[in-house]
């Protein structure tokens, strides 16, 4: 009986080794950004994040802060407003700020939880010439 | 300190819930009906119930909480209901939530009922609880895997906890049924435990069975196999031997119970055979706990 009862689990055992790992245990990371990290660049509309997974929509918090300025480069980070829309593959967040960026360095914030509910979050910089 | 939090939830609901459901299935794979009408041997059995579930309704509802706070980077005092929501609707993880609260009033509406309609009550409990109990899969790693492997992962991963269940309810079972209490039930209870503990060996090898071949799966789904040898170098790594040390010392007293301890009892039931196996029966149940204490850390922690 028991021997019976067990080979459906024997079927699932092979399905799984067969599929193999390839675990999606990752937690959300950011794999792109435009500008991208440390880009020194001309004109910026608006800033695009792309992430590794799909993200809780409500989750996301996103930072913009302007944090130097041509011959001030210990400018005090200035908060720059934006509007956030947050793309179709639930995977990539624009961010569009009221005007094009002057020029000056700039600090990305971002934080964040995936499917597997961690909460994650990173930052980086660009330069707009 | 939220990952202590979210540990100790963990351990709370895996420990509840697998109780609740235990103890309800061995009242209908061990008991005659003449014995669940009995109140004398029953009554030890199904009194804590409704409690457990209240438990297990208010610890996962903390749970949620404190899952909500942690993944919108707030404390638990600052979540409005549109984050709640959110959770509910956007993640498997918060639908599971539902689905584990909506089996635990279920559950807690038949552990109530379990005194006077004792049969359909254990079966609608066992049902509920199972669900309740399946519905953690989506707070581990195996919600976590994506597509037709995610699936065998989740299933793998029910099974799991339900097989476990079913064993540490027993565990439960034997120990209330084997209490020290001079009552006049007691003769009743003893020679209930003697002939269920001799029957448990054909359930208790199914149990380890499907532990087993469903914890292999899981392994290999988040790990490896061919990453075994690595495993010596993580804290999931040692974590993870020293659960399956706690469960080789499980099956081991599981395995003394059932060839010596058991035998021994049921030939002579008397105080001092019921102390023995119940002392052997206490470890194999702190044992049980280790295990479950190392899975609520081991769900947190990357492999």
């Amino acid at each position: 009986m028991i021997k019976s009862s067990l080979s459906p689990l024997a079927a699932l055992a092979a399905t799984a080794l067969a599929l193999s790992p390839t675990a999606a245990l990752a937690h959300a990371k950011l794999v792109a950004s435009t500008p991208a990290a440390n880009a020194k660049v001309a004109k910026v509309t608006s800033v695009q994040l792309k992430f590794s997974e799909k993200l809780v929509a409500s989750t996301v918090k996103a930072e913009l802060v302007m944090t130097g300025m041509p011959g001030m480069a210990d400018h005090p980070p200035m908060k720059i407003a934006f509007a956030s829309a947050m793309g179709k593959d639930g995977k990539s967040m624009t961010l569009t700020p009221k005007r094009a960026l002057v020029p000056g360095i700039y600090k990305v914030t971002w934080f964040a939880a995936g499917a597997d509910t961690h909460r994650m979050g990173s930052a980086f910089a660009f330069t707009v010439k | 300190m939220t990952d202590i939090l979210m540990i100790g939830i963990r351990f709370l609901l895996f420990t509840d819930l697998m109780l609740v459901m235990g103890l309800a299935m061995f009242l209908l794979y061990a008991l005659r009906s003449t014995e669940r009408e009995d109140v004398r041997i029953v009554s030890g059995l199904v009194v804590l119930q409704p409690w457990l579930c209240g438990v297990g309704l208010l610890v996962s509802l903390g749970g949620m909480l404190a899952l909500t706070a942690s993944m919108q980077g707030v404390a638990v005092g600052e979540i409005d209901p549109n984050m709640l929501v959110s959770m509910a609707v956007e993640t498997d993880t918060g639908k599971a939530w539902i689905v584990r609260m909506l089996a635990l009033v279920v559950a807690t509406a038949a552990a109530m009922q379990l005194g006077r309609h004792p049969r359909p009550a254990a079966l609608i409990l066992s049902l509920a609880s199972a669900s309740a109990l399946a519905s953690l899969v989506w707070s581990g790693h195996a919600a976590a895997s994506e597509g037709p492997a995610g699936t065998i992962h989740r299933i793998a991963d029910a099974l799991h906890l339900i097989a476990a269940g079913i064993w540490i309810g027993a565990i439960a079972a034997f120990l209330i049924l084997l209490r020290p209490a001079s009552d006049d039930g007691r003769q009743a209870r003893l020679d209930l435990a003697a002939r269920s503990l001799e029957q448990f060996a054909r359930v208790g090898t199914a149990c380890v069975l499907v532990i087993a071949a469903t914890g292999l799966i899981n392994f290999e789904m988040i790990v490896g196999i061919a990453q075994t040898g690595q495993m010596p170098g993580s804290s999931y790594g040692y974590l993870l031997i020293a659960k399956l040390i706690a469960f080789s010392a499980m099956l081991l007293l599981a395995a003394c119970n059932r060839w010596r301890l058991a035998p021994a009892f049921a030939g002579a039931t008397s105080e001092k055979t019921a102390g023995v196996i119940r002392r052997s029966l206490v470890l194999e149940a702190s044992a049980a706990a280790a295990v479950l204490a190392l899975v609520a850390t081991l769900g947190m922690l990357e492999p």
